[in-house]
């Protein structure tokens, strides 16, 4: 049977890479003693796919990965054995079957993801200092374009990241934002920023501001599109009785 | 959430942040209380490293059963880590609190590497605790060296207030119980000291004087203070009931040896004379087949490693070792864990357990003959015969391998270059054997041969404690010569030949029978810059060489010179159990090489029986 797996990572485990995390999972799964299921040949491994890769320093409320598990108990026992191997900033939150003919992976449907990007009190004072922040956002989403630099070996490249932003709004001194994923268009959320203060003339890139703790970025969730409209990846499947 | 000792910035900026956290499953967390010993337990090299290391953890198990204390881990921040906390005024931190290591009862420190003793000084630099125990204060933690390398502390004898001779598991208890008692009565840091040198094991070095002769070498060694003339190594008798943790952490981030580690036997019964552990882990002492299997799979079961390996120095000798595996092979295979059996001697059960646990066209079969000649190899007392080695190659080709390592030392005490030349002899004789012995049509491709061979280092408590250390040109010499046999061989593409540089081996030399003399130049080189020697991207010999001329000391002196038996040696106030008597014996024979039985086939007198445990006693 298929599953999928939604998971939190908050506090000191943002510092744990995505391949430490597929690790930490892997040896949970063998100290919880589940039924997954193995692939074949002479390194035989657990059948286990991440929907996509979290940078290095942000949170999320939605983290996901399907496995094969040859027999399961109820999604609410699974998910109380999970968090029983895990700690408190990694927690299991839900267990699904997918259906018996899923075609694609969590990996393969992905289409978009939500985040949230907190402002510290700094940079939510500097935004105050150059007018309205929700009519600098505004302006700042409206050009009908959305140019952003990316430096290769030997080229800049230009590219508008307008398409790829599907919303955005500010509230407060937070950030929404719902970009593309998946391997056909996506839109990390620190281009935006970079755009964003860039557009603001800040002193420091979305990319520093990140590093320096200046603000924190939360993924909120991650979707696919099913039937023109976006679906959480967590309410794909069936909870199991 | 917590409070890090680093910034969200610098855990951004660093590489591998997961080093630092000190969150891992089965990490010990406590609420410290008051009067409850704080122990920082220390691997001088970075965590990737420190954290693949079995000693440390058993240790820290043991401390952490008591309630009275808190055992936590630091490592060596890594390069880019060490110059923003010198740039920042960060103190070094304990993993599991992230409180500063200055603030610590103890300080312990294992020394498994000579390489590592620069990064001691980084430790302590780091914390801001003095480097030498004479300038430490009533506040400092008290900083306890352990491990393989103390049975020469005497390079760094400076840096430490004392030194724990021999296993763990013993006199920890009786250690923190004093220190508790002295801290209660009110008593200074050297009164404890002057206390803690009368517990089995424990060596406190500021309570010796040396005094030297005019050639360097040592005329006496004065006792202060009532302190013990010799310090007798400690160790656990009964092993196989010694605590062993079976709730290890399980590291996060990739680490050298990511596994659950079982460890099956303690000592070694052959007497390999250039063999340190052999001699210092003496008598061999072996963990119940039944207790094992057991506690494998509790390791396995609270771990979720996906490989388990075996912990020994002779994984061999180990006597119940086929039900062993096979149990193991039984547990693991439900399990799909892989099993890593090191240091394997060559044999029909060997091949078949390596047929069942790798892939056979991918592995290869390892030997150690460690010298070319069966002369040499007598000298050296490796019981390893050329027909043995033939024999189990063959074995392997029949089952299907085509890949051979095999491992050599340089240098070792009587080699002639018809010994050197034997090695490339070795290595034709097995590769015709391939030829010969399995058809054209039964081969997997050619065969592949590699050779690869160390500078012998001269290591105290082995009977080649007296040798010379071959210099600099003559190693190379002889790499140069093997190198060039291998080429002139008919089978050339198919053999080949590695040796390891001459530099830190040298360095190796020095520290491991150097005196007190030498810590200076240790100082010297650390604050040159030199940190991290054991990984050779930061291993820089200009910087120790320089240092050796600015203290006015001569490496030719610790590595270039044969002793008399008769010289006062500087790491001769330990005893390992091994007699002096029994080592000049040894190095006797060695010159005639003649080569001494096995303890399980028959007992050579070491004086190792005299601890009244392991093979000495039970046969």
């Amino acid at each position: 049977m298929k599953v999928r797996v939604r998971f939190t990572k908050t506090g000191e485990m943002k510092y744990i890479g995505h391949l430490d995390i597929m690790r930490c999972f892997q040896k949970a799964i063998r100290r919880a003693g589940f039924d997954i299921a193995y692939s074949q040949g002479f390194n035989p491994h657990q059948i286990l796919s991440f929907a996509s890769p979290l940078s290095l320093g942000m949170e999320s409320e939605g983290e996901y990965f399907d496995a094969v598990f040859n027999s399961c108990l109820s999604s609410e026992k699974m998910i109380k054995k999970f968090n029983k191997q895990l700690n408190d900033d990694i927690r299991v939150i839900s267990f699904r079957v997918l259906p018996e003919n899923a075609k694609t992976n969590a990996m393969a449907s992905l289409r978009a993801c939500k985040y949230r990007v907190s402002l510290s009190d700094e940079v939510f004072k500097a935004l105050c200092e150059k007018g309205k922040p929700e009519n600098l956002w505004w302006d700042f989403l409206s050009q009908p374009e959305i140019t952003t630099e990316r430096k290769t070996k030997s080229k800049l490249l230009k590219a508008d990241i307008k398409p790829l932003i599907i919303g955005g709004k500010l509230i407060d001194n937070a950030i929404e934002l719902m970009l593309c994923a998946g391997s056909e268009k996506s839109l990390k959320p620190i281009s935006v920023i970079n755009a964003f203060f860039e557009s603001l003339s800040f002193p420091y890139s979305g990319e520093e501001a990140f590093l320096k703790g200046l603000i924190s970025i939360t993924r909120l969730d991650q979707f696919t599109v099913d039937k023109d409209s976006y679906l959480s990846l967590g309410e794909v499947g069936e909870i199991y009785e | 959430m917590r409070k890090l000792a680093l910034t969200h910035e610098i855990l951004m900026q660093v590489e591998k942040p997961a080093r630092y956290l000190g969150n891992e499953i089965n990490s010990i967390h406590k609420k410290p209380t008051d009067g409850m010993v704080r122990f920082a337990m220390c691997f001088p090299d970075v965590y990737d490293v420190g954290m693949s290391h079995l000693g440390l953890p058993i240790i820290y198990d043991m401390l952490n059963r008591r309630p009275d204390v808190w055992c936590e881990r630091v490592y060596s921040p890594w390069p880019d880590l060490d110059k923003i906390m010198r740039d920042k005024n960060i103190p070094l931190f304990a993993l599991e609190s992230q409180d500063p290591i200055k603030d610590f009862d103890f300080l312990g420190i294992t020394l498994q590497y000579e390489m590592c003793y620069t990064n001691i000084l980084q430790i302590l630099d780091l914390s801001d605790i003095p480097f030498h125990s004479k300038d430490r204060k009533e506040s400092d933690p008290i900083v306890i060296g352990g491990g393989p390398c103390t049975y020469n502390p005497e390079p760094i004898a400076d840096f430490f207030d004392l030194f724990y001779i021999g296993e763990g598991e013993i006199s920890y208890d009786e250690l923190i119980d004093l220190y508790k008692k002295c801290k209660a009565d009110g008593k200074s840091r050297n009164e404890f000291l002057v206390e803690a040198a009368k517990i089995k094991g424990i060596y406190v070095p500021s309570l010796y004087e040396i005094i030297y002769n005019s050639d360097g070498t040592i005329r006496e060694r004065r006792a202060l203070f009532d302190a013990p003339l010799t310090v007798r190594k400690v160790i656990v008798t009964d092993f196989a009931s010694a605590p062993y943790p079976q709730k290890p952490i399980i590291p996060y981030m990739k680490i050298v040896q990511d596994r659950a580690v079982l460890e099956i036997m303690r000592g070694c019964i052959r007497g390999c004379r250039f063999c340190q552990a052999g001699s210092v882990y003496k008598p061999q002492r072996e963990k119940q087949l039944k207790g094992l299997l057991s506690l494998a799979k509790k390791i396995l079961d609270n771990t979720g490693h996906e490989e388990i390996c075996l912990s020994s120095l002779s994984t061999s000798d180990y006597s119940e070792l086929k039900p062993l595996i096979l149990g193991l092979i039984n547990e693991c295979n439900k399990r799909k864990i892989n099993i890593s059996l090191p240091s394997l001697r060559i044999d029909e059960f060997s091949l078949d357990v390596m047929k069942l646990l790798l892939d056979v066209r991918k592995s290869s079969v390892t030997f150690a003959p460690e010298a070319g000649s069966q002369r040499l190899r007598n000298v050296i007392n490796k019981g390893l015969t050329e027909e043995e080695i033939l024999n189990g190659a063959s074995k392997a080709f029949i089952a299907g391998w085509n890949k051979v390592k095999l491992y050599f030392m340089v240098g070792q005490p009587t080699e002639d270059y018809d010994d050197l030349a034997a090695i490339t002899e070795l290595c034709e004789k097995i590769a015709m054997k391939y030829y010969d012995e399995i058809p054209k049509e039964q081969r997997h491709g050619k065969i592949q041969i590699s050779a690869s061979s160390s500078f012998f280092v001269p290591k105290p408590f082995t009977p080649f404690q007296w040798a010379a250390m071959l210099d600099r040109d003559e190693y190379l010499n002889r790499a140069y010569f093997i190198k060039d046999n291998f080429r002139k061989t008919l089978n050339n593409k198919s053999l080949h030949y590695q040796y390891n540089d001459a530099e830190t081996s040298l360095m190796e030399g020095v520290f491991a029978r150097g005196d007190r003399k030498v810590g200076t130049v240790i100082e010297t080189a650390y604050k040159n810059g030199a940190m991290f020697d054991a990984w050779t991207e930061y291993f820089d010999f200009d910087i120790w060489k320089d240092a050796f001329d600015a203290c006015g000391v001569n490496m030719d002196f610790y590595t270039g010179r044969s002793r008399s038996v008769d010289e006062i040696l500087p790491w001769d106030f330990i005893d390992v159990g091994v007699s002096k008597a029994f080592l000049i014996k040894e190095w006797e024979k060695a010159q005639m090489a003649v080569p001494t039985e096995n303890c399980r086939n028959k007992c050579a007198g070491c004086g190792a029986a005299g601890f009244g445990g392991g093979i000495c006693i039970e046969g």
